[in-house]
């Protein structure tokens, strides 16, 4: 290892695999304490109903259960959305009343009806089948333009409507922009319900005694917030409940984000029952309850110049939230992100949005990596293509024209975009791509009755939000954070609040700090998801890490060092400026004459064991805490992809030639670790644009519950994807790098939907829903030719 | 996702035994073999057997053998080794294709071609293959046994006290060539359609035979006996692929279900037909050279 | 109900009397306490993250009850590597970046440790035989990469020195 060649920018292999790789992980599932009992919950069969009747002591004669617990069992506990709770933005909320269990109403397929808790898993599932329900079912609503019709059943009554949230955005003049324009296009898309389920599903295991209170171990990407809401719920202080994230934590996107309804009741029977209760969710109970987003229709109109600028923007939004129970996103507050991520990285200075976020008898949105803006994404890259189409207008050029240019640049929705090169990049995807050679090729495949086609995209990726956005959006705040301590050994502890769930944060991390105080990642080890070690933060979500939790780290390190400085200097008893010093080889050392060196394992044992022999008046200790706000609302960054495809008419099965991403970190931390970010990032949003569809029936009845019907992509349904990097950094952060992570996703429909739909141009098919499903194509092209005929 | 309570399971070692045992518990118990498809439904407790006869220690039933002019297939010939089998890629290529195409790898190892038969589900890999190759199962019980076409089976037709012991088909004489081609929406998921063909050729590169099998688009797979005359007594042209591919279309049934739609599937039998031809007519040529 | 049946994990002998229906993934984490193996999903046996070494063979312990494994011999993720050396294709996905959140792991080492022993070095060969295991985090292509990393490690050893890392 060469000490002068910096941490930052190499891909070192990750700290975390060794114990992995060997069998050594810690899921919450691997728990166990004495006395644990496993919980489990009966679910409604019915989209909407009352609940008339629930029979469970044929269940409760079972041996080896020892509760049944009912809504009714639960009603004191009262509701659990509250101000901490429930985003506030601008617009017109609606707040669900709704406590951990449904005392007289279901909601939807898949809602809870009751706990169940037994010794082990069988006999758990014997006693869930012994439950009885007797359900009167109401009038079931799952469209949401049906929902918004006057008639429709109410999920709220007291609401009088199905709208939870409504908001009108408006900058600039549309009226003009649309009057001035050579071309108006105008498209509804649809984006079909699917979402970023992870490997592992939800698990709990919640322990209660009297004096130290609940110790909740949770697959949770933010223990902190967790614990706050808990405990105000319970009307407890935090300092009685600790939740902790494991080490190991298998994926989280987004979907282990939200407070959930099972958590809350499984902690609160941990206090009623005394003793330790487990939760393992499985998968049938996660395809029914969560990792469900998208589902958006976007009535979208671009006005357009005639050299193919775009003037403005109308869209008519509208969100299916289902039943909106999830507390903290309450089901809109992804849709919100993405209306306001919907100009994304073009120049589009006049926008007219009108978001109306309905509830149905479906489950409940909850966030999936690319929050919000997946539809969104798809539709206005498709609209770009069609505007250019119409013009006859390279799609290319028709992104050279329109993207941003100037930075920082301000969206007309409001999103401060402070640094990246569309120009640049597109430069390299053009070369990346092959584009000039592809045309060629696609004309003369077409001549031989072949169809390929080539579809482009163009997309900002948050790195962190801010205070400013997330404050109002979820409650919490946008800062990271980070606490460096050292052991009397000169190791140095980082603890920070950016708990991984398979990211890499650890190696990413110590590569950070090894870097400011010359050490190595190997003498920093890392502690997160623990809310009595780790800083209070709001958790991994929005890609922080590489922008925000690593700035904190960087900051809490330089907070460090003039007192490092100070004692060496002291222990070298000479005279000398801080600037004279350099932080090389595990030492602080004089630039000048390197052999004048304290190691900072002296340090380190002088200020924690021996502070007699600290300089006079200097306290002990050996630790810093920063916290990193942006001094912008947004740091992003600019990435381009391109994709090719094959489609085969006769059947609408397609292809994919080439995957080709263009992507900006900033300052890649560890460069492989981002494209593994890129691989499984797009690897979702394939699987989700072409394979996933949460199904449920006009009767609500959910046809998706197994990954026998979920359809998940495997290494055979999925290409190589190509990756190459341009970077800008970012002049907000230390060390000039963005985050990753979110973004990747929400390139990828617009990418393939203008790929298909350029394949199938002979046809004029037009491609405006996903997923893209070969019989979906197929129907599409059949269509398309009798048109013709 | 845990079966129901097993009150009596069996691993009997001798196939004596698994017949005693069979026609004592009849109705009331069900054969394990792979396993694949027998218990991710206990699991789903869609089925729940209160007994369970273990077919895995039997001996003499691991075997690919061929026995006078018959090739017989052991009720215990995983997925992973009809694949792999020189002689059944080589004169019954349409099966091997088939053990190839099911599941994933892990489903290869443990599942069995007996097994996936026996299921009797509309989606099976299987069946269309053996069905080409005119093969029978042999259904043993404690005082005799018979031969059932593949074609025949279904739901109640396997007596509850048999077993199925073999898979067993007339070796296809030189000329013969076969290939099953199947369509599902992953890689890991059931078919929407398989199709199986087999043609025989004589020396000058006409076909003598033809049969050609559709599953996956209806309960049970149907043969394409139009499509099939299409291909007979001719030498095949891609253009009379296509015209097979038009007859098997029309004449084939085939229904809705949440993976596919009827006119979606007809749509896949026109363009895959003439595929799996293509590929038995590659083979032959191949052979030729 | 019940049966006293006896599985050998990783050379380690476990006898245990347990219920006909009881899986074989819950005997191997909860008996023998190797947690290494995973549950990703129900009924259906799909996601793969069960997947172990059966008397040489790779399939999904969910897909099995544990009297079936009754005198069997099993390997899992804890028992690939020998001592402190990983196995080779531990190793490789070390080197590239294989694994992110690593639950799906134990399914992919143990399914490329059967396609490993007779393994065909191509693209398309890797990815049909990882088509039984499910992942969200990688994308898949380290773990192609990592795979032909290791079959070419593999390739250049000595047949006994290779058979060292085959013991099942």
């Amino acid at each position: 290892m060469n000490a002068q060649k910096p941490w930052v920018g190499q891909s070192i292999k990750r700290k975390e695999d060794h114990r992995l790789l060997i069998g050594q992980g810690q899921y919450v599932a691997d728990l166990t304490l004495p006395r644990m009992a496993v919980v489990g919950f009966v679910r409604s069969s019915h989209a909407h109903a009352r609940i008339v009747r629930i029979e469970a002591d044929a269940a409760r004669a079972l041996p080896g259960v020892l509760a049944v617990v009912t809504g009714q069992d639960t009603a004191h506990l009262g509701p659990i959305l509250s101000d901490l709770s429930v985003p506030k933005l601008p617009g017109e909320t609606k707040r669900p009343i709704f406590g951990p269990l449904p005392v007289d109403e279901v909601k939807y397929v898949g809602d809870l009806v009751a706990a169940v808790i037994a010794k082990d898993r069988y006999v758990l599932e014997d006693a869930l089948d012994l439950v009885a329900v007797e359900y009167a079912p109401l009038p079931v609503v799952v469209d949401a333009e049906a929902a918004l019709a006057a008639g429709a059943p109410l999920l709220y009554p007291e609401w009088g409507d199905n709208v939870v949230y409504h908001q009108h955005l408006q900058h600039g003049d549309t009226d003009t922009a649309f009057a001035a324009a050579a071309v108006v296009v105008k498209e509804r898309f649809k984006g079909h319900r699917c979402g970023a389920s992870p490997m592992e599903p939800r698990a709990c295991l919640a322990r209660y005694d009297a004096a130290e209170g609940l110790t909740v171990w949770l697959t949770t990407q933010r223990s902190h917030i967790k614990r706050h809401l808990l405990a105000a719920y319970f009307k407890i202080p935090d300092s009685k409940i600790r939740v902790i994230a494991p080490k190991d934590v298998g994926g989280g996107f987004g979907v282990k984000a939200p407070l959930y309804r099972e958590e809350i009741l499984i902690c609160y029977l941990a206090m009623k029952y005394g003793r330790p209760i487990k939760w393992i969710e499985t998968r049938q109970e996660n395809l029914l309850n969560i990792g469900q987003e998208r589902d958006q229709i976007h009535e979208l109109e671009l006005a357009v110049a005639v050299d193919g600028t775009i003037l403005g923007l109308r869209d008519r939004m509208i969100a299916n939230c289902g039943d909106a129970r999830v507390p903290i996103y309450v089901s809109f507050a992804m849709p919100w992100l993405g209306m306001m991520y919907l100009p994304n990285g073009y120049v589009i200075p006049n926008v007219d949005i009108d978001l109306t976020c309905v509830v149905t008898n479906k489950a409940g949105l909850t966030p999936s990596r690319s929050f919000g803006s997946f539809t969104g994404r798809f539709a206005i890259d498709r609209i770009v293509d069609i505007a250019a189409l119409r013009l006859g207008l390279d799609p290319l050029m028709m992104r050279e024209k329109n993207c941003i240019k100037t930075f920082p640049y301000v969206t007309a929705t409001g999103v401060n975009v402070d640094s990246g090169d569309f120009v640049g990049a597109l430069k390299k995807l053009k070369a990346a791509i092959d584009y000039d050679a592809f045309r060629v090729e696609q004309q003369a495949a077409r001549a031989n009755g072949r169809y390929l086609g080539l579809g482009l995209s163009l997309g900002i990726e948050f790195s962190g939000l801010s205070s400013q956005i997330l404050v109002p959006m979820e409650r919490q705040p946008g800062f990271g954070v980070a606490t460096i301590r050292f052991d009397a050994n000169g190791q140095v502890q980082v603890a920070h609040g950016d708990q991984p769930q398979g990211q890499g944060h650890d190696t990413t991390i110590s590569q950070v700090v090894a870097d400011e105080l010359g050490i190595t990642p190997d003498d920093v080890y890392v502690i997160s998801g623990d809310t009595q070690a780790a800083p209070f933060a709001a958790g991994t979500l929005a890609s922080r890490m590489g922008g925000y939790t690593t700035s904190a780290a960087v900051m809490a390190a330089r907070g460090l060092k003039p007192k490092l400085i100070a004692i060496a200097r002291h222990l070298l008893q000479i005279t000398a400026d801080d600037s004279a010093f350099e932080f090389r080889a595990g030492a602080v050392r004089l630039v000048d004459s390197p052999q004048q060196q304290i190691s900072l394992q002296r340090i380190a044992e002088t200020a924690l064991l021996a502070p007699t022999e600290l300089p006079p008046g200097m306290e002990g200790g050996l630790d810093h805490t920063a916290h990193f706000e942006a001094d912008t609302t947004g740091m992003h960054s600019c990435n381009v992809h391109a994709v090719t495809v094959e489609v085969f008419p006769d059947s609408g099965r397609f292809r994919i030639l080439r995957y080709v991403a263009v992507d900006d970190a900033g300052r890649p931390i560890n460069p492989t670790i981002v494209r593994g970010q890129l691989h499984g990032g797009i690897a979702l949003g394939i699987s989700n644009a072409c394979l996933e569809e949460f199904v449920y029936t006009v009767d609500g009845e959910q046809l998706t519950r197994s990954l026998q019907e979920y359809l998940i992509a495997s290494a055979r349904d999925l290409p190589y994807i190509e990756t190459h990097e341009h970077n800008v950094p970012t002049p907000h952060n230390p060390l000039g790098s963005k985050g990753k992570g979110e973004g990747p996703t929400g390139m990828v429909p617009g990418a393939l939907g203008n790929a298909l739909a350029d394949a199938l141009a002979p046809f004029g098919a037009p491609i405006t829903e996903m997923p893209f499903t070969p019989e979906r194509l197929w129907r599409l092209i059949e269509a398309a030719r009798k048109v013709d005929d | 996702m845990y079966p129901k309570p097993i009150e009596r399971y069996f691993a009997p070692r001798n196939l004596e035994e698994a017949l005693r045992l069979r026609a004592e518990y009849a109705a009331e118990c069900a054969l394990i073999a792979g396993g694949q498809s027998l218990l991710p439904r206990m699991k789903a407790r869609l089925a729940s057997h209160r007994t369970l006869i273990d077919l895995n220690h039997l001996e003499n039933l691991t075997g690919i053998e061929s026995v006078m002019d018959c090739v017989r297939i052991g009720a215990l010939v995983r997925h992973r080794a009809a694949a792999a089998d020189p002689r059944l890629r080589q004169t019954a290529s349409a099966l091997s294709d088939a053990a190839q195409a099911i599941g994933d790898l892990q489903v290869r190892n443990r599942g069995t071609v007996i097994g996936s038969l026996c299921e009797g589900e509309p989606a099976s890999d299987i069946a269309p293959a053996a069905i080409a190759l005119g093969a029978h199962l042999r259904l043993k019980h404690t005082v005799g046994e018979r031969l059932v076409p593949v074609t025949a089976l279904k739901s109640g037709v396997i007596d509850p006290r048999e077993v199925a012991t073999h898979l067993e088909f007339v070796t296809p004489t030189p000329g013969t060539f076969s290939a099953y081609l199947k369509v599902g929406r992953a890689a890991q998921d059931r078919p929407i359609i398989g199709v199986a063909a087999l043609v025989v050729f004589d020396r000058e590169g006409r076909s003598t035979r033809a049969v050609i099998v559709v599953g996956g688009v209806h309960p049970a797979p149907q043969l394409a006996l139009r499509a099939a005359a299409t291909v007979k007594d001719v030498l095949l042209t891609s253009r009379l692929l296509t015209t097979a591919g038009e007859a098997a279309a029309a004449e084939i049934a085939t229904q809705d279900d949440t993976m596919a739609s009827a006119q979606y599937r007809s749509q896949l039998i026109r363009s895959l037909v003439p595929q799996v031809l293509a590929q038995v007519l590659a083979r032959f040529r191949q052979e030729a050279r | 109900m019940k049966r006293e049946i006896t599985i050998t994990i990783n050379d380690e002998v476990h006898t245990a009397t347990v219920e006909h229906r009881y899986l074989l993934v819950d005997f191997i984490r909860e008996i023998a306490g190797a947690t290494g193996t995973h549950v990703g999903c129900g009924f259906e046996g799909r996601c793969g993250t069960c997947t172990v070494v059966v008397d040489g063979y790779a399939v999904k312990s969910c897909l099995m009850l544990a009297v079936q494994a009754d005198g069997a011999k099993l390997l899992t993720i804890e028992g690939l590597a020998r001592g402190e050396e990983l196995h080779p294709l531990q190793a490789a996905f070390r080197d590239l970046h294989g694994l992110q959140c690593g639950f799906c792991t134990p399914g992919f080492l143990m399914t490329l440790y059967d396609f490993l022993k007779d393994p065909i070095d191509s693209e398309d060969a890797i990815r049909h035989a990882m088509s039984g295991v499910l992942c969200r985090c990688t994308g898949y292509v380290h773990i192609v990469a990592a795979v032909r990393q290791a079959i070419a490690v593999l390739a250049a050893m000595t047949p006994t020195e290779r058979a060292r890392w085959f013991p099942l």
